[in-house]
C-alpha cells in the first residue's frame, strides 16, 4: 500500500517540474467582462503553439513572458467566448471577454466540487438549474426534479407534512445496502437518511411514521443549480457510494452580483389537498352478515332506505339519530386543505477580492390530516476570499432546524386506517368534537375502531431536527500549473423524537380499545465528517494536448449514536415525560461508526480540444471490511469526442454540436458495519404486539442469546461495473437537441444478510450473495421549437427505460426485502429487482377457481407466488416552457408505465365493505364463477355448486389472499404547472427593486392511473423511502398543491 | 494544510489502527452457558405462555373469544395461516431457544461442565418436542447447523420420537453430582440436578406415551425399562416452570398480551371447559376462571359456546359480562409451566393403566396425586380432591378397561392444563380423542379441529426441502386414534 501512493505522488512531482520553461520579454495586461467591465480572474491566456501561458489574477491583471518574436495570444474562460489577439511589439494587452451563452449552460460541477466543460466529459450528465428547480416552489428539491431528468426515478413516498423521497438513478443495485443517489453539496457528502419510525415499537406495519428524509434539510431557494452525476464512471471518485450516482447541488454564492449587495426575497404560499381518494360504494350501510348492527365498522349491513334511524350508543339515556344513506363525501370530509407557505430572504454581496451569500428561510407546512405539521427554518452563509500569496480560502455552513408532528400510519390506530373502514353511512365530521359524551373513547359508536380525531389528537409523533453542515476549503496556487486544495466538511444532526399515546381507560362496550398509554423518546445524533487534500496539476503540454491531473486522499468517517426510552405504560395523561410512567422504562442505546480511507486520481488529456480521456482509479481501505483484507482498488475510463469541433461540422451541416461518449467504471463498495463477526444479544422475544416482549434481564437475571445473523470474517468488497456510451447532438441552431446513453452495469459480490431457514438455527447470515445487473436506455429529445425576439417555446421529452434483473442469488434462495409475511417483496434470481410474492387462490390445472365446499370461498394455493415486480417498464417526462417577454410558463407531465403494487387499501375496502366491486351479484349469494371442487385429494375437479351466501359475503371478501390485492402501478401526473411574470426593467427602474417576479403553480394538479386502481396515488408507499418500496399500507394519502408566489430583488 | 498533512499521514501509517474500529459496541462477542441458559429458557416458556397458550386452550376448549371483539377467531374459524406461527414462534423455538440450548451444550462439554450440557440437551428435546408436535415432520438432525446446512432435511416424526429417547439417555448420563451446577440462571430448577434427572424420566415417559397408539411396543418396551431401572418421576411440588416478575417486559406473556395490551377484552371462559367443573363440582373453578364482573350475570361464572361469537347469530356479549381466565392462569406473575407435577402423576398412571410398568404403581392412586398435584399448584386445598373423587364423572373407574380409563386421566389431565398447559391439553386430545364431549367450534370452517399448524411461510421461501403444504386437518404421525 506505502508503495503505490509513494509511486503516485512522484509522479506528480516529476510533472511539475516541466513547468519552467524558457523566457523572452514580459507583457502584461487585464481581461475584463465585455458586460460588467469588471476584471475576470483565472482566464486562461496561452501563447500559440506554445507551452507558454498563465492565467488572470483576482482583478483578471495578467503578466506573461513571451517570445521575443511575438505570436498570438489565445483568452480562454469558462463561460466566456475564447478570443485570439495578435502580441506583436505590445507591451500591455487589455481584452474583454463576451459571455458564451451556448457554453455557459455547459459549464457543470463534477465529482470533487470541480468545474468541466460539459463537452469534455465522457459520461452522462444532467443540470437542472434553479429556475427550473423552484419553479414549482415545492419545499423538497427532490420533489422538483420529477419529470425533469432522464435515468432518475425520484419518488415522495406520501402526503404528509415533511414526508420523504427517494431517488434512485439507473435502477437499484444493492439489495441491502442504499440504493440512492449520494446527496454532495459544493463538493461534499452529506448525509440524507431518513432514520425509521420508533423502534420497539412493532415495525411500520403497526404505526409508521414518515418523518421525512434529510434531503429535506435544504432549503431549494438556495440552490444555484442540481447537476445529476448518473454514472458510475462519473461518480467514481466519490469512492464506494458512487455507484448509486449523485446528486451535485451547487449553492448560490455572491460571484456575480457586480460589487453591490443584492437582497433577494421570496415569497409563496401554496394550498393542498388530497390528490386521490378511493371510490366507495354507496348502497350499503353500517352492519355485518346482512343485518344492521350499530357496532360495527364495516359495511355489510342491510341496503340503505333512507329511513331515520338511531345510530352510536346509547348515552346517558340517549341516542343520535340520523337517515340510514349514504354520504358519499363522509371520508373526504375528514380531511382539511393543508397549505405551504415558504419566505426566504437572501442576502448577497461581492468584492474583487471577497464575496458572500447568507440567507434565511422558513417553511411552515400545513397537512391534510388534522393536527399534522412541519416547520423549517434555513440559515445559510457562505464566503469567500483571495487572499494574498496565492492562497484562497471558503467557508460554507447552513444551520437548519426542522421539525414535525405526524400523523401515524399502518394497521394500528391510524387515522387513515380507522377511516377507510368507516361505515358509509356515519358522518364523520360529527366525530370531531371529542367533548361529546357520543365521541369520546366510551362513547364512540364502534369497540373495532378508535375515533380517528382521538387517535390524532391522543397519538401523538412529533420531531425536532437540529443539523448543522458545512465546510472549510484553502487552496493554494503554488504556481499557474499547480494547485493544491484541501477541504473538510463535516454534517451533523440531532433528531429528537417523541411519541405519545395517551391513556384509554374505556369500559363498557369500547373495552376493547383500552390502552395503558406510552411515551417515547428518541434522539438520534448522526455526523459525517470528510476531510480531502487534492493537488491538482493543468497544463497544455503542447499546442495539440493538454492534461489536468488530480491526485487526493479522502477520509470519511460516518458514525451514529441511538439513544431510545420508553415508557410503556403511563400514570396518567397529563403530561408527555418519560417519568409519566408505571414500572421501569425501557432503553436502548445504539453506537455505530465506520471509517473509510480513500486515495484517488485522475489524468484527464485533451487532445486538440476535441477528444477528451479520463483515467480515474481510487483506492480505498474501509473499516467494516475484514481487518487486514479490507483494501480494494477500482478504476475508471472515460472518452468524449466533440465531433462537430473535430470535423467542423457546424459549418457544413445543421449540427451545431455532436459529442460522443464512452466510458468503462468499476466500483467497489464495502459492508454494513458489525458484519464480519457473530454476536450475542440480549436476549428479547416478541409476539408482535407492542409492550408485550420477554425483555432480558428478566427478574434481574441476565440472558443472552446466540444472535440469529451470522457474522462473515471473510466478506469481500461489493462491486458494481459498468459501461455506458452515449451521443448529445444539437442540429438546427439549437431547434433540436438529443441526448441518448445506452448503460449497462453490473453489481456483484453483494452483501447481504441472506435470509436462511431457521431450521439452521438462525435466520439470516452475512455473504456476498448476489448479482444485480441494470441495463438501459435514457434519451433526452428536445428542442427550441420557436425563438423570436419576445418569444419562445422549448419543449423537451425524457424516456428512460431501466431493465432489472436479479441474476444470481446465493444457493438458488430468495431475500426478502420485506413488507408483509403474506404479501412479500422477493429479491429472487433470474427475476427483476423487488418481486411480489403473495399468497394466492388455488387453480386447477385449467385456471379456475378452486373452491372449499363447504363454503364456496376460494382455497388457497398451496405456496405463494409471483405477483410481478415494483419496477416499471419504462417512464418519462415532458417539460414545456414558453417565454413571452416577461412571462413563463412551464408545463411538466411524468410518467411511469408498468410495475405492481401492494394496496392495503383495498384491502381494508374490500374487509370493511366499502369498495365498489363487494356490490357483485347485488350482494345476494353467488356461486363463484369458473369455480370447481377438488375431489378429495384426487386430480379431479369438479363444477362447484356451493353458493357464497350472505352470512359469508364478509368472510369471502375479507379473506381474499393478498395476491388480489397487488395492482398496476402504472400512472401519469400533471407534475407541475407555473406561470411567472417578470416586470419589465422600465417598471422596476422606477421603484427601489432590482427585479420583481410574480408567478403562480401548482403541482401533481391530475392523475391518471389505470381503471383497476381505484384506491391510491401510485407513488405512494408508507415503509420510507428504502429499499422497500410498493406498499400502499394505510398511509397519508398524496396530495395536489397550488399556489402562488412572488419573488423581488434590491 | 497541517490537518491535510496529518490526514494523509494518518492514511499511510496508522491506517490499520485508525479502521480497526469493527467490533459491535452494542453487542458481546461471547457468552457462557450460564448467561445463555436463561435466554432459552425464556424463550420456551414465552411461546408456550403466549401464542402457544392461546392455540392450545381454544382447541382444547378451555377459553374461546369473548363477542365484545374478534382478535382470535382465526382460531375459533381454524383458518390460521402459514404466517401465523412462523418468525415469531418456529423461529424463535429454532433459532431462538434450540440455538441457545445447543450452544449450552456444546460450550458447556467445551469447558468440562457435564451438568450444563445435561440441562442443554433435556431442554433441545424438550422444545423438539414441542415442534414436531405442532409441525409433524420438522427438521432434526440437520437442524441447527447453521452455513452448514441452509436446507435443513424434513424428518419424519418417528424418526425424531426415536432421536429425542437417545438425547435424553445421552444427557441424563452427564448429570454428575460432584460437577458444578447452575444457579438461579437455571430458571426452572435453581441448578438441581436431581430434579432434572426427574424431569428427563419424565419427559422420556410422555415422549413414550404419546406414541402409545401408533407404536405400543416402542412405547412398551421403553416404559417398562425405564420402570425396571428405577427411575424417578417429578412429585409433588416439582413442577418444571418459568416464573414471571412483576416488572415491565419481565410478565407472565398472556397477561401481558391479553390483559394489559388487549384490555381482556377477547378471552373469555368456554363452556366445554366451565359446565365440566361445574357439573363436577370442582373447586378449581374460581382459580382458572373469574366471575363476571358486570351485567345480570355478575358474580358468577358464566361462559360461552365454544366458537359462537365468531359466527352467525354472535350476541357481541362484553368480555366483562361472562368469566374470564382466572387467577391462577391470568396473572403477571402466574408461571409458564413446562411440565406439572400433576402431568408427571396423570402421565404414570396412564403407563400403569396400559399395563406397562412391570405392575409397580397403582392407577387409581397415582389418578388422586395427579389431582392432588393439579390443586397444589393452582393453590386450592388439596383436602377437597376426595370429594371431587366422589363425582361420578370423576371417579376412577378402577374396574373399567384400559380405554376407559385413559380416557377419565386424559379427562382431569386435561382440565388440570386450563388456562396455563394450552399446547400439551390440545396435543393429548389429538393423541387420545379426549375430552369425547369436545365439540367442533360453532364457527368451524372445517370439518375437524386442527390436527398440527400449518409449515410457516419462510419455510416455503428459504429451505429448498421445504415438503409442500400439509393441511390443519392432516394428523401427525402418533395421531392415529379417531
Amino acid at each position: 500500500m506505502k508503495k503505490s501512493i509513494l509511486l503516485t505522488f512522484s509522479f506528480v512531482f516529476a510533472l511539475v517540474i516541466l513547468a519552467f520553461a524558457q523566457q523572452e520579454r514580459t507583457i502584461s495586461g487585464t481581461v475584463t467582462d465585455q458586460v460588467t467591465g469588471e476584471g475576470l480572474p483565472g482566464v486562461s491566456i496561452q501563447v500559440k503553439g506554445t507551452t507558454m501561458g498563465t492565467a488572470a489574477d483576482l482583478d483578471g491583471r495578467f503578466s506573461l513572458d513571451v517570445p521575443a518574436e511575438g505570436g498570438t495570444l489565445i483568452f480562454r474562460a469558462i463561460g466566456y467566448k475564447a478570443i485570439e489577439r495578435e502580441i506583436g511589439s505590445a507591451a500591455t494587452i487589455n481584452v474583454s471577454l463576451a459571455v458564451d451563452s451556448e457554453q455557459l449552460q455547459e459549464v457543470v460541477v463534477t465529482a470533487l466540487g470541480r468545474r468541466e466543460e460539459e463537452r469534455t466529459l465522457g459520461y452522462a450528465t444532467q443540470q437542472i438549474t434553479s429556475e427550473s428547480l423552484t419553479q414549482g416552489r415545492d419545499r423538497s428539491v427532490l420533489n422538483s426534479l420529477q419529470g425533469k431528468v432522464a435515468g432518475v426515478n425520484i419518488q415522495n413516498q406520501g402526503g404528509g407534512p415533511g414526508s420523504s423521497t427517494r431517488v434512485v438513478i439507473r435502477g437499484a443495485k444493492s439489495i441491502s445496502q442504499n440504493n440512492q443517489a449520494l446527496f454532495v453539496i459544493d463538493g461534499i457528502p452529506v448525509d440524507n437518511s431518513s432514520p425509521n419510525s420508533v423502534p420497539g415499537l412493532g415495525d411500520n406495519l403497526n404505526n409508521g411514521v414518515d418523518a421525512g428524509n434529510r434531503a429535506n434539510d435544504i432549503n431549494p431557494d438556495d440552490i444555484e443549480s442540481v447537476n445529476i452525476l448518473k454514472g458510475p464512471a462519473a461518480a467514481a471518485l466519490y469512492g464506494a457510494r458512487a455507484a448509486n450516482g449523485v446528486i451535485m447541488i451547487t449553492t448560490k454564492s455572491g460571484r456575480n452580483t457586480n460589487r453591490k449587495a443584492e437582497i433577494s426575497v421570496v415569497s409563496s404560499y401554496h394550498i393542498e389537498d388530497v390528490l386521490r381518494y378511493p371510490k366507495f360504494q354507496n348502497e350499503y350501510g353500517q352492519g355485518f352478515f346482512g343485518e344492521p348492527d350499530l357496532l360495527e365498522n364495516t359495511s355489510w349491513g342491510p341496503r340503505f332506505n333512507g329511513e331515520l334511524l338511531p345510530w352510536g350508543q346509547v348515552v346517558n339515556n340517549q341516542q343520535k339519530v340520523k337517515p340510514y344513506a349514504a354520504l358519499p363525501d363522509n371520508i373526504k370530509e375528514f380531511f382539511d386543505y393543508g397549505s405551504n407557505m415558504t419566505n426566504s430572504v437572501s442576502l448577497s454581496g461581492g468584492g474583487e477580492k471577497a464575496n458572500y451569500y447568507a440567507s434565511y428561510s422558513n417553511t411552515r407546512q400545513k397537512g391534510i390530516v388534522p393536527t399534522t405539521d412541519y416547520d423549517r427554518n434555513t440559515l445559510a452563509f457562505k464566503g469567500s476570499a483571495n487572499l494574498a500569496n496565492n492562497f484562497t480560502s471558503a467557508v460554507s455552513i447552513t444551520y437548519t432546524k426542522s421539525g414535525g408532528d405526524f400523523a401515524m400510519t399502518g394497521q394500528g390506530n391510524s387515522a387513515f386506517n380507522q377511516l377507510i373502514q368507516t361505515p358509509r353511512d356515519i358522518p364523520v365530521r360529527e366525530l370531531e368534537d371529542l367533548s361529546s359524551p357520543f365521541n369520546d373513547e366510551a362513547g364512540y359508536y364502534s369497540p373495532y375502531t378508535v375515533n380517528p380525531y382521538w387517535s390524532l389528537r391522543n397519538q401523538t409523533y412529533k420531531n425536532d431536527v437540529d443539523r448543522m453542515f458545512g465546510n472549510v476549503n484553502f487552496g493554494y496556487k503554488v504556481n499557474e500549473h499547480l494547485n493544491l486544495t484541501y477541504r473538510i466538511g463535516t454534517d451533523f444532526f440531532t433528531d429528537r423524537r417523541k411519541q405519545f399515546m395517551a391513556i384509554r381507560d374505556v369500559t363498557g362496550q369500547n373495552e376493547a380499545t383500552k390502552d395503558n398509554g406510552m411515551y417515547t423518546e428518541r434522539q438520534i445524533y448522526n455526523r459525517e465528517t470528510n476531510s480531502d487534500f487534492m493537488i491538482s496539476y493543468n497544463r497544455d503540454l503542447t499546442e495539440n494536448f493538454d492534461v489536468q491531473l488530480l491526485v487526493g486522499n479522502n477520509i470519511n468517517q460516518r458514525s451514529s449514536d441511538d439513544l431510545f426510552a420508553q415508557a410503556d405504560a403511563l400514570a396518567n395523561n397529563e403530561y408527555q415525560s418519560l417519568s409519566n410512567i408505571v414500572g421501569t422504562p425501557l432503553v436502548t442505546s445504539t453506537r455505530q461508526m465506520r471509517r473509510l480511507i480513500g486515495l484517488y486520481g485522475s489524468a484527464k488529456f485533451g487532445f486538440r480540444n476535441y477528444l477528451w480521456l479520463e483515467l480515474t482509479g481510487r483506492n480505498d481501505w474501509s473499516s467494516t471490511l475484514p481487518t487486514g483484507d479490507n483494501s480494494f482498488f477500482y478504476p475508471s475510463v472515460n472518452l468524449a469526442f466533440d465531433a462537430a469541433s473535430a470535423l467542423n461540422l457546424n459549418e457544413s451541416t445543421p449540427i451545431n454540436f455532436a459529442k460522443l461518449r464512452a466510458n468503462y467504471a468499476n466500483v467497489g463498495n464495502d459492508a454494513l458495519p458489525y458484519s464480519t463477526r457473530s454476536v450475542f444479544v440480549s436476549g428479547n422475544i416478541t409476539d408482535g404486539f407492542s409492550g408485550t416482549d420477554l425483555n432480558f434481564p428478566f427478574a434481574g437475571i441476565p440472558g443472552f442469546e446466540v444472535s440469529n445473523i451470522i457474522g462473515n470474517s471473510q466478506l469481500k468488497p461489493e462491486n458494481t461495473s459498468s459501461w455506458e456510451v452515449g451521443a448529445d447532438l444539437r442540429l438546427f441552431n439549437e431547434r433540436v437537441r438529443v441526448d441518448a446513453a445506452y448503460y449497462d452495469s453490473k453489481s456483484t459480490d453483494q452483501i447481504i444478510e441472506v435470509p436462511i431457514s431457521y431450521a439452521t438455527g438462525f435466520g439470516s447470515a452475512f455473504l456476498n450473495a448476489a448479482t444485480v445487473r441494470n441495463k438501459g436506455v435514457e434519451l433526452l429529445v428536445g428542442g427550441i421549437i420557436i425563438e423570436t425576439n419576445d418569444f419562445s417555446w422549448d419543449l423537451s421529452v425524457n424516456y428512460t427505460k431501466n431493465k432489472n434483473v436479479v441474476e444470481d442469488v446465493y444457493g438458488g434462495n430468495e431475500i426478502s426485502l420485506g413488507g408483509l409475511i403474506s404479501a412479500s417483496l422477493m429479491i429472487t434470481e433470474g427475476m427483476p429487482y423487488g418481486m411480489f410474492k403473495a399468497d394466492d387462490i388455488r387453480r386447477d390445472p385449467q385456471g379456475r377457481i378452486v373452491v372449499n365446499e363447504t363454503t364456496g370461498r376460494p382455497r388457497l394455493a398451496d405456496e405463494p407466488t409471483y405477483q410481478g415486480s415494483i419496477q416499471p417498464d419504462w417512464q418519462g417526462g415532458l417539460v414545456n416552457t414558453v417565454t413571452y417577454k416577461g412571462l413563463r410558463f412551464s408545463i411538466v407531465f411524468d410518467t411511469r408505465q408498468g410495475g405492481k403494487m401492494y394496496s392495503r387499501t383495498r384491502a381494508t375496502q374490500r374487509f370493511a365493505g366499502t369498495a365498489p366491486e363487494t356490490l357483485y351479484n347485488d350482494r345476494q349469494p353467488f356461486i363463484l364463477p369458473n369455480s370447481v371442487v377438488q375431489v378429495g385429494t384426487t386430480d379431479e375437479y369438479i363444477e362447484n355448486t356451493t353458493a357464497i351466501t350472505n352470512d359469508n359475503l364478509y368472510d369471502y371478501w375479507g379473506n381474499l389472499p393478498e395476491a388480489t390485492n397487488i395492482i398496476d402501478a402504472s400512472f401519469t401526473k400533471l407534475r407541475e404547472v407555473s406561470l411567472s411574470y417578470k416586470l419589465p426593467a422600465s417598471v422596476t427602474e422606477k421603484t427601489f427593486f432590482g427585479n420583481i417576479e410574480l408567478g403562480v403553480s401548482g403541482r401533481n394538479l391530475l392523475l391518471w392511473t389505470p381503471d383497476e386502481n381505484t384506491y391510491i396515488d401510485p407513488e405512494m408507499n408508507s415503509f420510507g423511502n428504502g429499499n422497500l418500496q410498493g406498499y400502499d399500507y394505510s398511509g397519508t394519502p398524496s396530495t395536489r398543491t397550488w399556489g402562488g408566489n412572488v419573488r423581488f430583488t434590491f | 494544510m497541517l490537518a491535510a498533512a496529518f490526514a494523509t499521514s494518518l492514511g499511510l501509517t496508522a491506517c490499520e489502527d485508525f479502521l480497526d474500529i469493527n467490533d459491535d459496541p452494542n453487542n458481546p462477542p461471547s457468552s457462557t452457558p450460564a448467561l445463555t441458559l436463561p435466554a432459552g429458557q425464556g424463550e420456551v416458556a414465552y411461546i408456550l405462555g403466549n401464542q402457544f397458550q392461546f392455540l392450545g386452550n381454544f382447541f382444547a376448549q378451555h377459553w374461546t373469544q369473548s363477542g365484545g371483539a374478534n382478535q382470535y377467531c382465526d382460531l375459533e374459524l381454524y383458518q390460521m395461516t402459514s404466517s401465523d406461527y412462523d418468525t415469531r414462534v418456529w423461529a424463535e423455538l429454532y433459532a431462538g431457544a434450540l440455538n441457545d440450548f445447543r450452544y449450552v451444550a456444546d460450550q458447556a462439554t467445551e469447558t468440562n461442565s457435564p451438568n450444563y450440557a445435561a440441562i442443554g440437551q433435556i431442554m433441545q428435546a424438550y422444545t423438539f418436542q414441542v415442534i414436531t408436535d405442532a409441525w409433524g415432520d420438522v427438521p432434526y438432525t440437520s437442524a441447527l447447523e447453521g452455513l452448514t446446512n441452509l436446507n435443513p432435511e424434513y424428518q419424519s416424526q418417528e424418526e425424531i420420537y426415536t432421536n429425542l429417547i437417545v438425547l435424553l439417555n445421552e444427557a441424563i448420563a452427564k448429570i454428575d453430582a460432584d460437577a458444578p451446577v447452575p444457579a438461579s440462571d437455571d430458571l426452572i430448577f435453581g441448578g438441581d440436578m436431581n430434579l432434572w434427572r426427574k424431569f428427563a424420566n419424565t419427559l422420556k415417559l410422555r415422549i413414550y406415551l404419546r406414541q402409545a397408539y401408533v407404536r405400543p411396543d416402542v412405547a412398551q418396551a421403553g416404559i417398562q425399562e425405564m420402570y425396571t431401572a428405577g427411575a424417578e418421576f417429578l412429585g409433588m411440588g416439582e413442577t418444571a416452570d418459568v416464573p414471571f416478575a412483576n416488572q415491565t417486559q419481565n410478565r407472565n406473556p398472556f397477561f401481558q398480551t391479553q390483559v394489559t395490551f388487549r384490555g381482556g377484552v377477547d378471552v373469555v371462559a368456554s363452556n366445554t371447559a366451565l359446565t365440566y367443573l361445574q357439573t363436577t363440582g370442582d373447586p378449581r373453578l374460581d382459580n382458572f376462571y373469574a366471575p363476571a364482573q358486570t351485567g345480570a350475570n355478575a358474580g358468577t361464572f358464566v361462559g360461552v359456546d365454544q366458537g359462537t361469537e365468531c359466527a352467525p347469530g354472535r350476541t357481541g356479549e362484553q368480555a366483562n359480562t361472562i368469566s374470564k381466565p382466572g387467577p391462577s392462569v391470568a396473572s403477571a406473575t402466574t408461571a409458564v409451566p413446562l411440565l406439572t407435577a400433576a402431568e408427571s402423576y396423570f402421565l404414570q398412571a396412564e403407563a400403569v393403566a396400559r399395563g406397562w410398568t412391570n405392575g409397580v404403581g397403582v392407577p387409581s392412586d397415582l389418578y388422586a396425586q395427579g389431582i392432588r398435584a393439579s390443586f397444589d399448584y393452582v393453590g386450592d386445598n388439596v383436602a377437597g380432591v376426595d370429594a371431587l373423587l366422589q363425582q361420578p364423572d370423576v371417579a376412577y373407574p378402577a374396574g373399567g378397561t384400559v380405554e376407559a380409563q385413559v380416557e377419565r386421566i386424559i379427562t382431569q389431565k386435561w382440565i388440570s392444563f386450563n388456562g396455563t398447559q394450552g399446547f400439551e391439553a390440545w396435543t393429548e386430545y389429538r393423541r387420545t380423542g379426549y375430552p369425547s364431549f369436545i365439540e367442533l367450534s360453532a364457527a368451524a370452517s372445517e370439518s375437524v379441529i386442527p390436527k398440527r399448524i400449518l409449515y410457516p411461510n419462510t419455510e416455503s421461501i428459504r429451505n429448498q426441502n421445504y415438503p409442500g403444504l400439509k393441511e390443519l386437518s392432516v394428523a401427525v404421525w402418533w395421531d392415529v386414534k379417531d
